[in-house]
């Protein structure tokens, strides 16, 4: 069992989320910055469908009472375990009793503590996430709350041979892989030029719904509304206001404002890990 | 049949189609096809169909979508639901005065409507149910309220919809479904309502 002592600006349990329920209005939530998360399991030797704790913007701090391996990842952040300073990106066993405090992130905003077994709260429709856009799933963590482990291992910790840090972007600019579409009918040439040639910036609307953009404004070629359809992961939405929003873990199901790209699975990560400010740049792929 | 496929990233493929029964009998279709397990979600919409699965499950379901047959109206879940009502809605007496009819009015033509469940979207479980006549139509309310209780029945333009609960809402409130709730996550299934579905309102006196 481990306790949370005392959590930062939110905390929540994060797994590979819910799929499968999209038709019925029940966003995919999991993991914001899933290659993070996978590899917090893989360090500890977890299944990849165990439940982790996902904290915003880092200050987390917990009580093993029980002697486990755990492992950070995601957006870096100082780690202590007791005393002594550990490594990010590695496993590291912490005694029972001890206390594991993760300070704030460098760069980034999300960051991952896996503990070895999965953390085991009750599934709702065959998930722990916290769906923070419609409320499925446990309700963030707060302070002093007691979090039991699940026996999800593999019993195979990774090789660091295994270890690829996933892209948390920490330069004033970063560029992402996008492909046009499905509603490239909606938008103009100009408009392409005008998304493919900006830097957009961040603004500080993120969270685990979406990325709201700033910058130049994106018109439509088309004068009418249009009908409620179905949004991927990754979808850039493009409202009436013209400025875009990347839809990441918690996005909403279906949505009547057209999507002028869609961000690979790597670039949802970094957008997911992208701050208030930061500028990105989309990538055209095929 | 006129479909457009287009694609939506690496995993998504919308697949566009002329009519809600064309979306219906597709979403339907596509589960029943050689790779319908492979499929992580099969969402439909208005007037298309997103499809979310691998890129090589992808490519299967782009061919096989150029083959689909012509759907009509019988191709449905074939279920009709029969959801109890009150219609006792806090804003019927004001939409009846915009539409210029009485409640009695009102609310024959509201139940004698086809009505059939189109897509899911806005909050877990919340069915849009496509069916409200032409002459019964009013687009959404011009401030929406904070929170509408759990079963309020609302309409707006040519849906109705019943609220789960604990969400703002900009629709007309004009009754109260009075029977289980149509979403309740720790039931299996937890919807009572799927797409395609006929639903009839029967009023409770």
């Amino acid at each position: 069992m481990i306790e949370v002592v005392s959590v930062g600006v939110l905390a929540t349990i994060q797994d590979l989320g819910r799929p499968g329920h999209a038709h019925l209005g029940v966003p995919h939530s999991g993991a914001a910055d899933q290659p993070s998360f996978l590899l917090a399991n893989r360090l500890v030797g977890n299944v990849a469908s165990a439940a982790v704790v996902e904290l915003l913007a880092g200050g987390g701090v917990i009580r093993c009472h029980v002697s486990v391996d755990i492992a950070v990842t995601g957006a870096p952040v100082p780690v202590r375990v007791g005393p002594r300073e550990v490594a990010m990106n590695d496993s590291t066993h912490v005694q029972a009793g001890q206390i594991v405090n993760l300070g704030s992130p460098t760069a980034g905003l999300r960051t991952y503590i896996a503990v070895a077994g999965g953390i085991d709260v009750p599934a709702v429709l065959g998930s722990r996430a916290t769906d923070t856009l419609c409320g499925v799933g446990p309700p963030p963590l707060t302070a002093g709350q007691r979090l039991g482990l699940d026996a999800a291992t593999s019993g195979v910790p990774a090789a660091p041979t295994d270890v690829v840090r996933p892209p948390v972007p920490d330069s004033a600019e970063f560029t992402v892989a996008y492909r046009r579409g499905p509603r490239d009918d909606w938008f103009t040439a100009a408009s392409f030029e005008t998304f493919e040639g900006a830097a957009w910036q961040v603004t500080a609307e993120v969270n685990r719904v979406g990325a709201r953009l700033a910058g130049p404004a994106l018109g439509y070629a088309e004068d009418r509304q249009l009908p409620t359809e179905g949004m991927v992961l990754g979808a850039v939405q493009v409202p009436a206001s013209g400025q875009p929003i990347v839809f990441l873990a918690d996005h909403p199901t279906v949505g009547g404002y057209p999507v002028i790209g869609v961000v690979n699975a790597v670039g949802v990560a970094t957008m997911a890990q992208a701050r208030p400010g930061q500028r990105v740049r989309f990538q055209r792929v095929p | 049949m006129t479909i457009t496929v287009r694609a939506a990233g690496d995993r998504g493929l919308l697949v566009e189609l002329p009519a809600a029964d064309d979306v219906h009998g597709l979403t339907g279709w596509l589960r029943e096809q050689a790779f319908g397990a492979d499929l992580e979600d099969v969402v439909p919409g208005t007037r298309t169909v997103l499809v979310i699965a691998a890129p090589a499950v992808l490519a299967s379901v782009s061919r096989a979508v150029e083959h689909a047959p012509a759907f009509d109206a019988a191709v449905r879940t074939g279920r009709t639901v029969e959801i109890p009502v009150v219609y006792d809605g806090v804003d019927l007496d004001a939409v009846c005065e915009r539409l210029g009819c009485g409640r009695a009015d009102f609310v024959r033509d509201h139940q004698q409507a086809e009505h059939t469940v189109a897509y899911f979207g806005f909050s877990p479980g919340l069915a849009f149910i496509e069916g409200v006549p032409d002459w019964l139509r009013l687009p959404r309310r011009d401030s929406p309220r904070v929170a509408i209780p759990a079963g309020s029945l609302a309409m707006a333009n040519e849906f109705t919809i019943v609220y789960p609960g604990g969400t703002p809402g900009g629709w007309h409130l004009i009754g109260t479904a009075t029977g289980p709730p149509l979403w309740q996550p720790d039931r299996t299934p937890p919807n009572l309502l799927e797409v395609g579905d006929r639903v009839v309102f029967v009023e409770q006196r």
